[in-house]
């Protein structure tokens, strides 16, 4: 009995495995345009355009969706439209660019052309200020949740960047969360974030009631769907599903409505952990994902066979 | 049947005995002809063989930066292997605390596979280290130089004899209690300087901690910006504060250099805070980081592609930009007491940020400002070498500031889960720090 469940298990997931393959990779080492060193998060906005974070070049690089080179902003240096290793990013339903700075503890707004429109935060636990910004997400009405990582709690703001309201705490924000790292606005409202350590997702609402957890702890080529091994970036679908990035597995997962998994794929890469890492997640309306990779200092777009189909014609 | 009884003795002793060879072991190409040079002819007059060996040579194969090779396992392995290989009787190496920092990290690297040469059966002679010339690094500081002078051998102190019993460890004994002499007429400053974020209460919490409780203004200072250390849900559930991972997943789940620096940097000042202080950070990179599981020393062009923040390395010695950053210090609060850590130290970064703070305080004070001791934290490092012993100069009863010094441990969640044991050693049921002296600027060196 125990020989056959060690047969069907990988067959399970397997069974699950999705049809979404690589459809183009863009980006190497390196700090000339279209290069990354280190890249994190990654946003589409309504026209899917690509906006990354290249975290070490301390810059946002923005790129056509087949990966063409349209333009950066952004130099090393806490001045207005600088950086200091900023992490996340979001875009609004008018094309504002929202980018954690990081080690600068504030959250900057930028037009879709780079150019800076306003900024809050500093290091603290205060009204709009941070410890540590990371994940970062707008929901329907342009309001923008910010994982505020080491006060462990998201912070709310409208599109002005004024204060709108914040929850969570150490003990709070989902009972011992450890590390939390991205966070996304489902369809519905509420708001998905990737309780790294615990090896897990958290769901709550916008006000910061706990909704649901799942997750499991598995670290293998066929650990099956919905379980992870540090789940980092996150994103939401067109269609509404849930993406995550699994990091020590190496792989995409995806999620239907009330957290259902779905399917699975790995991306591409060696399989060496130093090497690769999905970190970033992003979708765009026509169902294309983008994944950072912030180890090959890469982007990856995956799509299905018909997006496959739909390129070669 | 005497007589083969007899041969079988004479046997055992002889393959007891060390083999007549002298094995020389430098860091680079020459260096250990020189190391050599005063007794060479004379063993090989006598029938010695001499091997000299260089650590990135076809004998040791050691491509690595030579700073970090005390805290690189293969590093040892290499070495005290190639020791065991040859049994030699005398082993010669550079001296510890010489002023090339990858002198003394061979030194001290040699010394210790020397030992594991030696656990593990190998027939050994002595371990010498060559003296010298150079009146620089800290070997040239007189307290530690003369705790050498009782091994001497010429050219060489013999710090370690596998033929001879070792001397008994000292038994312990809480030193005198400090006799302060602060500058009058302002409030006495003491300043901690330690290595890594929780080396600062590890080392020397009790003692900052008694002295700003004396009103002492109190200056807590970390080396380096923590690129490494955090193998986040690999702590025990049951500790009350390290209940990370609900999954009860143990690790190694080692988190990358940027965000490491954060979580550390964020503890220490829930740390300080316990003080009633704020933490200066120097920002020195350590000499590794991980990306993913994998360690990357500074010697993989890796750790170079991923730039961590930072104001060069800790082991830079006085080339780095840390001798100056940590001599602006001095002369801004000039401290009557600079705590810091042991030269020495296995781990480089310890001993290297030891070396930071006793430069920074000579350079400070030949600078016009009015410093006044270097304590150095043994922290049950009295039986320094096998055959060299650095007693305390300064014992401080902490028994009262223990449950203080440990709260503050405590914020090093990542580190100790947030439960740690004292530190602090027990002599005749009081909790002691011990220290040793290594500069005296309030009446002369000692």
């Amino acid at each position: 009995m125990k020989a056959l469940l060690w047969v069907l298990l990988p067959m399970a997931a397997l069974a699950a495995s999705s049809d979404y393959s690589l459809v183009k990779q863009w980006g190497a080492f390196g700090s000339k345009p279209g290069e990354f060193r280190f890249p994190t998060m990654v946003a589409v906005d309504r026209s899917s355009n690509v906006y990354v974070v290249d975290q070490h070049n301390h810059r946002v690089e923005k790129f056509d969706s087949n990966g063409r080179f349209l333009l950066t902003w952004g130099v090393q240096g806490s001045g207005p439209g600088q950086f200091n290793y900023p992490f996340g990013i979001a875009i609004d339903s008018h094309g504002g660019v929202y980018v954690s700075d990081m080690n600068n503890e504030r959250v900057q707004k930028f037009s879709p052309e780079g150019k800076f429109e306003g900024m809050v935060g500093r290091y603290g636990s205060g009204n709009g200020e941070f410890k540590f910004p990371y994940g970062m997400a707008v929901d329907s009405s342009d309001t923008l949740y910010v994982l505020d990582t080491l006060n462990y709690r998201v912070q709310k703001f409208d599109s002005n960047l004024k204060f709108q309201g914040a929850w969570g705490s150490a003990e709070a924000i989902g009972v011992r969360v450890y590390m939390p790292h991205e966070l996304t606005v489902l369809q519905n409202g509420n708001i998905a974030l990737s309780d790294r350590q615990n090896h897990r997702i958290s769901i709550f609402t916008p006000s910061g009631h706990l909704v649901r957890r799942f997750g499991g702890y598995s670290e293998a080529p066929t650990a099956a769907g919905g379980d992870f091994s540090e789940p980092h970036g996150l994103a939401t679908a067109a269609n509404g599903a849930l993406l995550v990035c699994d990091r020590y597995n190496l792989r995409v997962q995806m999620f239907g409505p009330a957290s259902v998994f779905e399917r699975l794929w790995r991306t591409a890469g060696p399989d060496d952990n130093s090497r690769h890492f999905p970190l970033g997640i992003a979708a765009d309306k026509a169902g294309y994902i983008y994944v950072t990779d912030h180890y090959q200092h890469c982007v990856q777009k995956y799509g299905t066979p018909q997006h496959v189909a739909a390129m070669a014609r | 049947m005497k007589t083969c009884l007899a041969l079988l003795f004479a046997l055992a002793v002889c393959q007891a005995q060390p083999s007549k060879t002298i094995l020389i072991l430098g860091a680079r190409p020459g260096d250990a002809g020189r190391l050599g040079a005063p007794v060479v002819n004379d063993y090989r007059a006598r029938g010695y063989q001499i091997i000299y060996a260089e650590m990135s040579g076809p004998e040791l194969n050691l491509h690595i930066d030579l700073t970090t090779a005390t805290r690189r396992p293969q590093a040892k392995a290499a070495v005290s292997q190639f020791i065991l290989a040859h049994n030699p009787e005398i082993t010669i190496t550079y001296c510890m605390g010489e002023d090339s920092v990858p002198n003394h990290t061979v030194a001290d690297l040699v010394y210790r596979s020397w030992e594991e040469a030696r656990r593990k059966g190998a027939r050994l002679g002595q371990l010498w280290f060559r003296v010298p010339q150079a009146k620089t690094g800290w070997i040239a500081n007189q307290r530690f130089r003369k705790v050498f002078e009782p091994v001497r051998k010429g050219d060489y102190y013999a710090v370690a004899d596998a033929r001879t019993p070792a001397p008994p460890a000292p038994v312990a004994q809480p030193a005198p209690p400090p006799a302060y002499h602060p500058r009058p007429g302002r409030q006495p400053v003491v300043m901690g300087i330690a290595a890594h974020a929780d080396d600062f209460e590890i080392s020397f919490g009790g003692t900052f901690a008694k002295l700003l409780g004396e009103g002492w203004k109190g200056v807590y200072v970390i080396a380096t910006n923590n690129t490494a250390g955090c193998e986040l849900g690999a702590y025990n559930p049951s500790h009350p504060g390290g209940y990370f991972n609900i999954q009860k997943v143990r690790g190694p789940f080692p988190s990358d250099g940027l965000e490491t620096i954060q979580i550390r940097q964020e503890e220490t000042r829930h740390a300080a805070a316990v003080f009633g202080v704020e933490p200066i950070f120097l920002n020195l990179n350590e000499t590794f980081c991980w990306l993913g599981r994998q360690e990357i020393y500074m010697d993989n062009p890796r750790w170079s592609l991923y730039d961590a923040p930072g104001n060069g390395i800790v082991t830079d010695g006085p080339e780095g930009k840390g001798l100056g950053l940590a001599t602006a210090l001095m002369k801004k609060y000039q401290p009557d007491i600079v705590l810091t850590m042991l030269l020495g130290e296995e781990n480089p970064e310890h001993g290297e940020t030891a070396d930071l703070a006793y430069r920074a305080f000579v350079r400070a004070s030949a600078e016009g400002a009015r410093v006044g001791q270097v304590w150095m934290a043994l922290k049950g490092r009295q039986q320094y070498l096998e055959r060299v012993r650095l007693d305390p100069d300064v014992g401080v009863d902490v028994t009262a500031q223990v449950p203080l010094s440990t709260r503050a441990l405590a914020q090093h969640v990542s580190q100790n889960g947030g439960n740690p044991p004292i530190r602090q050693g027990k002599i005749g049921g009081k909790y002691y720090e011990q220290f040793v002296i290594a500069a005296d600027r309030t009446g002369g060196e000692k």
